[in-house]
């Protein structure tokens, strides 16, 4: 028998040896919740992740807002790539719910609000200081507007998550709460957000009155839209460049026309970089820098959108129309080939690669100011104030300034969106400025394009619904 | 029952039938086929036995010296009957001694053959040597077995006689016959028995086969071993014969095509490239669907090594090299594929993907043997694909401009420039060279064994600039410590260093050689007149040769694992087993993409180094009791406990931006730190199991077993740590019923059922926390964020999978005629899914234990010696299996589109009611032509020459609800075809492979149709037979602005039949007569061809590629070419 007993005892030692305690999973190279989101660092270290994904991160993420804007409304056309296919269906109208730019802007701004909401869930935190606290909210519902009013601009009606607890299967609210959702995180950001953002990137008052005032403007809340953009130009802080160029000079950053942009920096490649030269300058462009480096794609202006520029126009500096080819040694002809290049991001000599660290200005102070001339002109337009206010822009781009004689409401109309394709061409405006002024669909038609009315809105992407039978499509796709 | 049935082996002196009655003491872990052989007489004399019995009878004492050593006794039933009672006291006496003092007087003698004793009456001896002495032929010679090692103790028996004798420690024998037209007989356990007719010869040599085809092999199961005939579950077992030769990188290479229901992918062909292996289907959604390996009894950790780039922006081969890389194919005495649950369960949460147990090589006592075996061979492309050549590319694309409304691209000032232009396929491929040297040395002496060996294997790619150099070492000892404990150690060794091919699924300058060299203009030249590479100004990929010799990947992986048991025999029924095994293995790979290539010049060079450690340990105790009642009911319990706990750390750094490209990874510190990104991370996981078997064979005909594994894995949730995995199986043999005929020597029905799991996922998959996310630049600098990385589920647990197995094992004719026949259902459930959640929630999934998956299939092996002859045998193999592979449930989704490719989009869809990872897009049903009423068709802006969409909702227009299943990745049927013919001292074999009714997208055709730049090269079909108003039957669209066709290119036109029939190798031995040299024991030369051709219908490298590597959605792009190769080969033994 004294073998059964060494057996038994040897086999309980070791049974007992392994004990349960072995299955607590310890997690090494991870934060745990308990120890992030209670330190004001940790939970600012969430906030820049908000901010990130607010400034659209990736590569997709970036040149998707842009071409969606800009293929669509007629504005550039694309060829070559392995992205010619997607583009081709934004220039044909033939983008359905599987295009891939729906899904990464989709993504990427909801990303930022899942970051702002565990912001905003765990700052009831007694060791967190009055001043973080308040700022750091104010932030957070910024973030949140911004990132819904910029869904809203392209998808319409929105499933709202207010909180990290929210149900993951959100239905689509009405037209009605995304709209007063989307004011009142912009109209608390406001209240709260100082003058001077903590840093370039961040928000401040200025930016969320921006983001406001280009919401009221896209929903046509015209007064709203006038006098939020009266209180950005009231702030004193803004003021158009004298030259247009030096806007987009790379070395002027942050200048004082720079209401809110998304900061960008190409040492970070995909994730902080963006790519959109390298989707428009062909392979045998003459790169000023060694470490630029452009993708097979091509993004060109037609010539009617070159040609429409008066003489003097100082926006044709950003428009590239010839270029001597490294390959041949030839000149090649943009111009009179519907071949011209949108030169808003100049090549920069720290990029790495396609990854440049131009920033994408989203809100410029002279689109503040075209939108209050805009927005006054249809509450009681033609003004002389609305004129005076577009002569700003058009005498810094040396363009003849207009006068108020001989402008009708509708004419005045007209000629605003037109001084804003000039102003903001290649900046994601065009589609928006189409739509706002009803003639998104019908230009597309004119171009022979089986554009239908329910174009105006992109669709939810599928996999989206998918996901969330309680999600429906927007109607016509 | 656990133990080998001996026949008496020492017939000669013995002419009467004897009851065999014996129990063996050795626990049944130590029995394989080797190590169950006999041996010579001496090799146990010397055993010391303390004795002290009163009064008892003859059987008594015998038993009682079994019990305490390892002798086994052999009598005739009725030879101990009427013998006096036996008194003795002795100490340290030999069982000669005891023997020689208690037989005396009684008329009895005995014969002590290695472990065996046979006893006797002292007079028939005479006889028969009298007889015996009256003639006189003797013939002398040695035994050998297949690989020359001498086998001592074997079997010699002269047929129609009793006269007999057995070979001695050196494998020799000497027998005298009746006469020089006498026919001996030589046996040996595991071994084919032969018969040779001595014709008048005084010498003669025998080489024995190991038998794969014994009714009575033993075969390796989940912590022991069994009797094949004593099977319940569907177990599959290769032996040496049964494995693919020639020039294997790894064990899996080994069994691609052999076994049934086990379906092996070369995911990459690269030389040590990724495989990846589905026993019995997919079930898994997310988890993996790979089996578990278990080497020499220790679970192995077989997670992917480290990748081939998708840093330092290059290309990412999905199917990273094989980490089975690290064990060395000639080591390898047999594989088992255990297949059903109940062969499975005892593995409980790791069981569900099947299990492939690995038995190397041990030692035999006896003199030692040396074994040299060299092969060097010389690989090429199997296939290149067929993309315009200069001229044909001239005259497409010109013609293709004009039909674009622009001008000829070539005038014939330029073509007459261009010449030949360059052949980009042929620039990157080559014929390349493979080596292996393998030295092993085995013996051993009464009380240990040993098999030590060396491998050096370099293979070349067959692509430029890719090859893998491997060097192993492997020792197994097995040793006796005194009377009840055994030791044993099974230790492994490798260095394996991948000159990593970097293709994958990347596009455009980020992607390899073997895209580019199909894209790449072929009126390019690949040098400037200067000396440098050229890059082509229309085109934003790399020149192939640029990318060759532009981009370094490689790899040093250092793994070592093995085990090392104690075994002790508390009883002669019950034996307790410590086990402990450890594998770790530390991988390095430094990439640099120089300042020659498209990003590498932007980025003044990009360095990256990545370093992985990955260690786990096992700790395991098993007891294994067992009893034989009487003959009609012998039972054997298992019951035992693991604990194994795995680790990985990794540290990557990245940066670009170095003055030089000619310190290359060597000084990372030298590149602008700018630009630097460094990573690092630790996890760790734990498992704990009790396990318990039961094995009860009644009457020798009923044969149950029920096992139960119960797991608890830190991987799941706080609510679902324990997992309980049961099974069950019943065999019956019919064989030994009255009402089955004679002509089944055996008919075995065997039915299980059993719980399986699959914990194969990552860790932490039940926790919110929080890891790094995307920097961001706030104030002009960069910052870092943190994000969380997943929705917290604490009911994780594991996913189950249920299988009902019945089977069916016969033979035919003695066993000339074999076959097994399997049917299974496979219903797993509770999958380890990530659920979709819309992303607006933050998360795109949540890991979830929701969704069913069911596979069910036929198995069938079939084996048949057509001939055997003295000097001619036929022999035949034939495995096939059908299996049927069905999402049943996924929970509150219906569908989840998958498997995206960068410009390509989700190729495709997990669905209820269809196969895993289905192909889903559109389908087309023809080519618009001229005339057709295009305006008013669903594709209003069509041109004729564009494919025609069909609108299956009817609504006129193509959308995504027009996309359908348009093929499955997974084969209705795979076969393997075996024929081995021998003549004399030749032997040939060839090996046929293939399966139908699969699918696989073609990325490459992809490029072709729908080029993403108007310059790059197109797959010749592609565009010679394309649609023109000259060509309306064309079969392929007009590539004029293909990008306008709409849809997805996920269409029928590039979801193509992958069906194939392959002739995956063939193999000559010769065994040369080494009679006249003395140092060599045999000499075998052999020739091999693999991947001789392949017959399918697929436009590609390889119907059988998945650039996806291990997953369950299958794509082909720019994988990897299989190689034909052909190797010379001795192999030597000494």
């Amino acid at each position: 028998m004294k073998y059964y007993k060494i057996l038994f005892f040897v086999f309980f030692t070791l049974t007992f040896l392994a004990c349960e305690d072995r299955l607590e999973e310890e997690v090494f190279s991870q934060l745990a919740p308990s120890n992030l989101l209670t330190t004001e660092k940790g939970l600012t270290t969430v906030l820049n992740a908000s901010y990130s994904y607010a400034h659209r991160s990736g590569a997709e993420e970036v040149w998707a807002p842009l071409h969606m804007e800009s293929m669509t409304a007629g504005e550039t056309w694309g060829a070559g790539g392995s992205i010619e296919s997607v583009w081709q269906a934004q220039i044909d109208f033939t983008w359905d719910s599987n295009h891939p730019h729906f899904f990464s802007t989709w993504r990427v701004h909801f990303n930022s609000i899942r970051d702002a909401n565990i912001v905003l869930a765990n700052l009831d935190n007694e060791n967190f200081s009055e001043s973080f606290k308040q700022l750091t909210e104010a932030e957070a519902h910024f973030l949140r507007g911004w990132n819904y009013a910029t869904l809203y601009n392209w998808y319409g009606s929105l499933p709202l998550y207010r909180s990290s607890s929210d149900n993951p299967l959100q239905p689509r609210a009405t037209e009605e709460e995304t709209r007063s959702f989307i004011e009142q995180e912009l109209t608390l950001a406001v209240s709260v957000l100082p003058n001077q953002a903590p840093a370039f990137g961040r928000a401040s008052k200025g930016t969320a009155l921006a983001v406001l005032c280009k919401y009221y403007l896209n929903t046509k809340q015209w007064q709203e839209a006038a006098e939020a953009a009266q209180d950005i130009i009231d702030l004193g802080q803004y003021s158009l460049l004298p030259s247009y160029s030096d806007v987009f000079a790379f070395e002027n950053e942050g200048n004082q026309e720079i209401i809110w942009a998304l900061p960008k920096d190409g040492a970070g490649t995909a994730t902080t970089g963006q790519a959109l030269n390298a989707l428009i300058f062909p392979p045998d462009f003459p790169k000023p820098f060694l470490n630029n480096s452009v993708f097979a794609a091509r993004t060109y202006l037609s010539d009617d959108f070159v040609n429409s520029f008066e003489v003097t126009d100082t926006r044709t500096s950003q428009i590239i129309t010839e270029y001597t080819s490294t390959a041949t040694g030839n000149l090649v002809l943009g111009l009179g080939n519907d071949q011209s290049f949108p030169n808003k991001f100049p090549f920069e000599p720290t990029s790495v690669g396609p990854w440049a660290g131009n920033d994408i200005p989203v809100i410029r102070y002279a689109d503040i100011l075209l939108s209050r001339a805009e927005a006054l002109n249809e509450i009681s337009g033609p003004t002389q104030e609305s004129i005076d206010i577009i002569n700003q822009v058009r005498n810094r781009a040396g363009a003849t300034p207009l006068s108020l004689g001989g402008f009708t409401k509708d004419t005045l109309r007209s000629a605003i969106l037109q001084e804003r394709g000039w102003e903001f061409y290649f900046e994601a405006k065009v589609r928006e400025d189409q739509v706002r002024h009803g003639v998104f669909i019908l230009r597309a038609q004119a171009r022979g394009k089986n554009a239908q009315d329910h174009h105006a809105l992109f669709p939810i992407p599928q996999v989206e619904l998918d996901a969330n039978p309680d999600l429906t499509q927007n109607p016509g796709y | 029952m656990n133990y080998l049935i001996r026949r008496p082996l020492f017939w000669n002196k013995i002419n009467s039938r004897y009851v065999i009655y014996t129990i063996m003491r050795t626990f049944l872990l130590f029995i394989t086929i080797g190590l169950s052989t006999s041996y010579a007489n001496v090799s146990y004399s010397q055993t010391k036995l303390d004795i002290e019995v009163k009064e008892v009878s003859l059987e008594t004492l015998f038993q009682k010296i079994q019990n305490n050593s390892d002798y086994i006794f052999f009598y005739k039933d009725d030879l101990l009957f009427n013998h006096k009672k036996v008194t003795l006291k002795v100490r340290e006496a030999t069982l000669m001694n005891i023997l020689d003092e208690v037989l005396k007087d009684r008329g009895l003698t005995y014969v002590i053959d290695d472990r065996q004793v046979v006893i006797f009456e002292t007079s028939p001896v005479a006889v028969l040597v009298d007889i015996g002495k009256s003639q006189d032929f003797t013939i002398e010679g040695t035994v050998l077995d297949q690989f020359g090692t001498p086998l001592p103790g074997a079997n010699i028996l002269e047929k129609g006689t009793t006269n007999g004798t057995q070979t001695d420690f050196d494998g020799n024998y000497s027998i005298t016959v009746g006469g020089s037209d006498a026919t001996l007989v030589i046996s040996y356990i595991g071994y084919t028995t032969k018969e040779i007719p001595v014709a008048g010869q005084s010498t003669i040599n025998i080489t024995l086969e190991e038998s794969t085809a014994g009714l009575d092999e033993v075969v390796v199961v989940g912590y022991g071993t069994q009797k094949k005939s004593d099977l319940t579950g569907a177990v599959t077992s290769l032996a040496q014969d049964d494995l693919n030769p020639g020039a294997n990188a790894s064990v899996d290479q080994l069994m691609l095509g052999r076994a049934a229901g086990v379906q092996i992918t070369q995911a990459s062909s690269a030389p040590g490239g990724g495989l990846a292996i589905r026993i019995r289907g997919a079930s898994s959604l997310n988890a993996s669907n790979e089996p578990l390996y278990v080497i020499d009894g220790f679970p192995i950790d077989n997670s992917p090594n480290l990748g081939s780039g998708g840093v330092a922006e290059v290309g990412d081969n999905q199917s990273p090299r094989n980490p089975l890389n690290a064990l060395n194919p000639a080591d390898i005495k047999s594989i088992e594929i255990l297949k059903d649950a109940s062969a499975t369960a005892i593995y409980g949460s790791r069981g569900a993907n099947g299990v492939i147990l690995i038995t190397t090589k041990k030692g035999r006592e006896g003199h030692i043997n040396i074994t040299y075996d060299a092969y060097a061979g010389v690989q090429s492309a199997a296939k290149k694909i067929d993309v315009l050549d200069t001229s044909q590319y001239i005259d497409i694309i010109n013609a293709l401009s004009v039909d674009q409304g622009n001008g000829e691209v070539f005038s014939t000032g330029d073509i007459s420039a261009i010449g030949n232009g360059t052949d980009w396929q042929n620039k990157v491929f080559r014929s390349a060279p493979i080596t292996s040297h393998n030295l092993s040395a085995s013996g051993g002496s009464e009380k240990t064994t040993y098999y030590a060996s060396f491998n050096y294997f370099n293979q070349d790619g067959i692509v430029e600039n890719s090859g893998i150099k491997r060097y192993t070492g492997r020792i197994n000892i097995d040793s006796k410590i005194g009377k009840k404990a055994q030791i044993g150690l099974n230790f492994n060794t490798s260095l394996v260093k991948d000159n990593n091919n970097t293709d994958g699924i990347n596009t455009n300058e980020e992607a390899g050689p073997i895209y580019s060299s199909l894209l790449y203009d072929p009126t390019e030249p690949i040098f400037n007149p200067d000396g440098t590479f050229s890059q082509s100004a229309n085109l934003t990929v790399n020149n192939p040769v640029t990318l060759i010799n532009g981009i370094s990947s490689n790899s040093e992986t250092n793994r070592t694992f093995g085990s090392a048991f104690l075994n002790y025999n508390f009883t002669g029924e019950l034996s307790g087993k410590f086990n402990f095994g450890t594998d770790r293995q530390t991988s390095r790979r430094d990439i640099y993409n120089n300042t020659q290539t498209i990003r590498g010049s932007a980025a003044g060079g990009i360095a990256n180094i990545n370093s992985l450690e990955r260690t786990n340990y096992l700790f395991e105790y098993t007891m294994t009791y067992n009893k034989e009642f009487n003959e009609n009911h012998v039972l054997t319990l298992l019951g035992g406990t693991t604990f194994q706990k795995f680790s990985t750390r990794f540290l990557s750094g990245n940066i670009s931006g170095f003055p030089t490209d000619v310190i290359g990874t060597n000084n990372l510190g030298l590149g602008d730190t700018n630009n630097d990104q460094l990573n690092s991370g630790k996890e760790e996981n734990t498992l704990l199991s009790y396990l318990g078997r039961v094995n009860y064979n009644i009457f020798d005909k009923f044969l149950i077993t029920a096992s139960i594994r119960a797991d608890g894995s830190s991987r799941f949730g706080e609510n679902n740590k324990w997992g309980y995995f049961p099974s069950f199986a019943f065999g019956w043999k019919l064989e030994k019923e009255d009402f089955i005929p004679e002509a089944f020597n055996q008919l075995k029905l065997r039915a299980s059922w059993g719980q399986t799991g699959n914990q194969e996922i990552g860790n932490f998959a039940s926790q919110l926390t929080f890891g790094t996310g995307p920097n961001v630049v706030l104030g002009g600098a960069l910052q870092g964020s943190v994000i969380p990385q997943r929705i917290a589920n604490p009911d994780l647990k594991w996913e189950t999978t249920e299988q009902f197995n019945v089977g069916l094992d016969f033979g035919l004719l003695d066993g000339r005629l074999k076959g097994t026949l399997d049917y299974f259902t496979k219903n797993s459930r509770d999958l380890l899914f990530n659920l979709p959640l819309p992303v607006a929630s933050g998360f795109g999934s949540v890991l979830s234990n929701v969704g069913k998956v069911k596979n069910s299939g036929f198995e069938v092996l079939l084996s048949s010696t057509n001939v055997s002859t003295d000097n001619f045998s036929w022999k035949t193999s034939l495995n096939f299996s059908f299996i049927n592979n069905e999402v049943v449930d996924l929970g509150r989704i219906e569908s989840i589109v998958t498997g995206n490719i960068q410009a390509t989009g989700n190729t495709a869809i997990i669905r209820e009611g269809e196969p895993l990872a289905a192909y889903y897009g559109y389908v087309v049903t023809g080519l618009f032509q001229e005339g057709d009423d295009i305006a008013n068709s669903a594709q209003p802006t069509a041109q004729p020459g564009f494919p025609i969409f069909e609108d299956r909702n009817g609504d006129g227009a193509i959308n995504p609800l027009d996309q359908t299943i348009i093929g499955s990745p997974l084969p209705d049927f795979t076969y393997g075809f075996h024929n081995s013919i021998s003549w004399k001292n030749l032997q040939l074999d060839f090996f046929f492979q293939g399966q139908s009714g699969v699918d696989l997208i073609n990325i490459n055709l992809i490029e072709s149709l729908y080029p993403a730049n108007f310059r790059r090269n197109r797959i010749a079909e592609t565009v010679l037979d394309r649609w023109t108003p000259q060509n309306p039957d064309a079969k392929w669209p007009s590539s004029v602005n293909p990008n306008a066709y709409g849809a997805s290119k996920v269409n029928t036109m590039t979801v193509q039949d992958a069906s194939y029939l392959r002739l995956k190798n063939v193999q000559l031995n010769y065994n040369v007569p080494v009679d006249n040299i003395d140092f060599l024991s045999a000499l075998r030369i052999y020739v091999t061809g693999q991947n001789l051709f392949t017959i399918t219908d697929y436009i590609g490298f390889d119907p059988d590629a998945n650039s996806l590597g291990r997953s369950n959605v299958r794509v082909d792009y720019s994988s990897y070419p299989l190689a034909r190769t052909f190797i010379l080969g001795l192999t030597a033994n000494f």
